[in-house]
């Protein structure tokens, strides 16, 4: 079976003055129909870049130099400009990290809905007019009717990202990608575009390959998720198995580093170092400068991806993921980290390596 | 640790309006806008520890930051540094305090000086208050990248040769360069990655242990706050809302705007399932603050009239009627837009793009309800439905008044609706404004719930004058 979105050695490379910068080298994953698929990492990591390759977004110096994107089973970079651009229109939608930015502010938000509406599904003006206001109501922009003759600016940053997922919906797609929906708003407005994503994503039935940093965005709304560290995939599961048993040390080391509510340690547990320089990686486990548990042969040897139980190569369709060198051949240490779930009534759990 | 006669810091109903009045015209006419940004904010800084301020975007942290070493000019109040105030200083005695007094920025590339090197940055401030000199100074200026995990031999590289967590590092290096007491910090980790965010924050502890500096430390991450803080300010609308020691703040009892910021907070375990606390809207403007408590107006715990026979959760939605249609332009804005919006049902659909509007049937099945066009009855369900209102009202004195709203709604008179319903449903929240009631030790929360008047069981304010409480 073939799932709604398969990406297959994807590699894109920007040619910039100072290197060429392997952006994503050679990353799979799959997002199936109706489900929520999240990509974090940190900046650098190749998740926005993965993003608009879905969408033939890259523009020089970017090149997407190998791999497929397949949607719904067809290669959408063998497409032609204008058949990748009906795609792109009908079925996929697309929901960016600074909203306002997004929209035109020259034109009312209401009419550039509007416009999305008549141009991808043919509706005469006046049912786009109306199915643009339903819209607006739908992710809750009060007085929606008067509002859709506002101008970007007028709206609140958290409005204007109600009005992109409303933009993003507006012609039915069976996949929204949304790249850092809610990183530019306060939490008490994210929480709530938050629940509006999930909600909606259930009522129209459609994916979300929702791609983020924070770890606390993806535990929340995503089914699956995949992590990615300097180009590549570094795990993929199923969201309660990556918290409560990540397999990956970076998986692992993320979760540690975030400040937990009623954590008493005084001091965070991090993962040293910094990512590394994108024109010129780390030979080997491109993590192992920073990793806990490095050892000699990840210094020389790049792990593949792998089922972490058996140590089988990954597959598209497989549901658990790593790349780490103790699932193939082993290191003589071992991970050596737990997760532990602190406190029932809390029902947190603090993750991390031992110290 | 702490002197129990004088704090390190003691701010004193610190207030900061900007004036906003717009131009040519307004001066002319005598309109003049006054922004809020900060209005009277009251704590003390104690040696050795870090307090933090939480808030939303808008809420006046940043001013509170910048007010207290007068990078921004506070209008009102006071700031004690050991018992001098720093608001009465000239600009060169403020310069010498500035030794004592330090600042970490947000955005730690735009506050660093791109055309010097990382060790001409960290040397500037040993320069400007003539710390070191000569050999001195190259040593110091080594010791000081190395105390902040920095390379020495880096000290020759300009900021853009640094990644994001190695120019906060710098930005710190220079804080701590004239060994001061107090760094007001402000948000400093929020332009980090998680873990870089992680590292800092070790740091700014590693810091405070080997030196003894105290931290104001600002920032909208109630995790990073509860990590690093020993007491916490929670701030709304230019003012502190709730504050105390952590475990306290972040424990119940809370204020209702500290509840809903914890509710928000996505934590990272898939099975945990928040309080599902939501706030509406977003911060109002510091132009023309909300009357009583600020918060009234986005308050899930709003407090009902007394007098009233009302659910609470009813009463809440009749006031949010009331508060809509104060600000409402026309009517269709108060009605629940009905319809379908996929594009699969069967009215909205392409199929037939011409014609639609002057095929009756059609537009009677596809078209909204037109609530100008719509019956006194039709209006009414639309009306309650956009609120979530009962078809009746279970108190007859409310459903009178509700009726009659509606009916002012129907003839298009939206201020006498308004009227009507503001004047009839008042929350005490909105009358008073309220002080800080003290909930335990050195805790404080400015919220009327937390009065002696107020009646847990009915959830009311039974004795409905000028509430009491410490202040």
């Amino acid at each position: 079976m073939t799932a709604l979105l398969e990406v297959e050695d994807l590699t894109v490379r920007f040619h910039t003055e100072a290197g060429v910068v392997t952006a994503v080298d050679g990353l799979s994953y799959r997002v199936e129909a109706g489900e929520t698929f999240g990509v974090v990492g940190e900046s650098g990591a190749g998740k926005s870049v993965t993003a608009l390759s879905v969408l033939g977004l890259i523009d020089d110096p970017g090149r997407i130099e190998g791999g497929e994107v397949r949607f719904k089973g067809e290669d959408l970079l063998s497409m032609d400009e204008s058949e990748r651009r009906s795609v792109r229109g009908d079925q996929i939608g697309l929901v960016f990290q600074d909203a306002r930015a997004a929209l035109n502010p020259a034109y009312t938000v209401g009419e550039q809905i509007a416009e999305t509406i008549e141009h991808h599904l043919g509706y005469d003006p006046s049912a786009a007019r109306d199915r643009a206001i339903r819209l607006l109501d739908r992710v809750g922009i009060a007085e929606a009717e008067t509002r859709y003759s506002d101008h970007p600016h007028e709206f609140s940053g958290g409005m204007c990202q109600r009005a992109g997922i409303a933009m993003a919906l507006s012609c039915d797609p069976d996949l929204v990608v949304a790249d850092e929906p809610t990183t530019a708003l306060d939490v008490t407005v994210q929480a709530r575009v938050l629940d509006l994503l999930a909600e909606l994503a259930d009522e129209f039935d459609v994916a979300v390959q929702l791609v983020t940093h924070d770890l606390g965005v993806i535990a929340g709304t995503c089914d699956r998720a995949m992590v990615m560290y300097a180009g590549e995939a570094v795990e993929t599961a199923p969201t309660e198995e990556l918290y409560y048993d990540p397999k990956h040390p970076y998986t692992a080391g993320l979760l540690g580093s975030i400040p937990r509510l009623g954590d008493d340690a005084d001091r965070l547990s991090t993962i040293p170092g910094t990512p590394p320089d994108p024109t010129d990686p780390p030979p080997g486990c491109r993590f192992h400068p920073r990793c806990p548990f490095a050892e000699e042969a990840c210094t020389r040897t790049a792990p593949a991806l792998v089922d972490p139980e058996t140590g089988e190569p990954a597959t598209l369709d497989g549901d658990r993921a790593a790349a780490c060198l103790e699932y193939t051949q082993g290191l003589s240490g071992g991970l050596e980290y737990s997760v532990e779930v602190v406190d029932e009534t809390d029902g947190r759990d603090g993750g991390g390596p031992d110290e | 640790m702490s002197d129990p006669v004088e704090p390190l810091l003691r701010v004193e109903g610190l207030k900061t309006h900007y004036d906003s009045t717009d131009g040519f015209l307004d001066r002319l006419l005598g309109r003049s806008r006054r922004v809020r940004a900060l209005d009277g904010v009251s704590f003390e800084l104690r040696e050795g520890e870090t307090l933090g301020v939480v808030g939303e975007s808008g809420c006046g942290k940043t001013t509170l930051a910048r007010s207290l070493l007068r990078l921004i000019e506070p209008t009102a109040g006071s700031v004690y540094y050991r018992g001098e105030d720093l608001t009465t200083l000239s600009n060169a005695e403020l310069r010498d305090r500035r030794r004592d007094l330090q600042y970490v920025f947000q955005d730690p590339l735009s506050s660093l000086n791109p055309r010097l090197t990382a060790g001409e940055i960290v040397g500037e401030p040993l320069d400007v208050h003539g710390l070191a000199g000569g050999a001195d100074r190259a040593g110091r200026v080594r010791e000081l990248l190395e105390t902040v995990g920095l390379n020495a031999s880096h000290a020759g590289r300009y900021p853009h040769e640094f990644s994001g967590g190695q120019r906060q590092r710098l930005g710190i290096a220079r804080a701590i360069a004239v060994e001061p007491e107090v760094i007001v910090c402000d948000e400093p980790v929020s332009a980090l990655d998680a873990s870089v965010q992680s590292q800092v924050l070790n740091l700014l502890s590693d810091l405070q242990e080997r030196f003894g500096i105290s931290y104001v430390f600002i920032a909208h991450d109630l995790r990073v706050v509860e990590h690093v803080s020993d007491r916490v300010a929670v701030m709304y609308l230019g003012e502190f809302v709730e504050r105390g020691p952590t475990d306290a703040v972040f424990r119940p009892p809370h204020h209702p705007y500290t509840e809903a910021l914890l509710s928000a907070i996505p934590e990272p375990d898939p099975l945990w399932d928040g309080d599902g606390i939501r706030l509406a809207g977003t911060v109002p403007s510091p132009i023309d603050p909300p009357s009583g408590c600020r918060f009234h107006t986005r308050c899930p715990r709003l407090v009902p009239d007394a007098d009233s026979d009302l659910p609470a959760d009813l009463w809440r939605s009749v006031t949010a009627l009331a508060r809509r249609a104060a600000n409402a332009d026309d009517v269709t804005s108060l009605t629940a837009t009905r319809g379908a919006v996929r594009a699969h049902d069967p009215t909205g659909r392409a199929d037939d793009p011409t014609g639609r509007a002057d095929d009756p049937t059609r537009a009677e099945s596809a078209a909204r309800p037109d609530p100008t066009e719509a019956s006194r009855e039709t209006f009414d369900g639309l009306v309650r439905e956009e609120f979530g209102l009962p078809g009746t009202l279970p108190d007859a004195d409310a459903e009178e008044v509700l009726a009659e709203a509606i009916d002012a709604l129907y003839d298009d008179r939206i201020g006498a609706a308004g009227e009507l319903l503001g004047s009839a449903f008042v929350s005490p929240c909105e009358r008073h404004r309220p002080p800080e009631y003290a909930v335990g030790p050195d805790h404080g929360i400015a919220c009327l719930r937390y009065d002696d008047g107020f009646d847990e069981e009915t959830g009311t304010l039974e004795d409905d004058s000028e509430p009491a409480g410490r202040s």
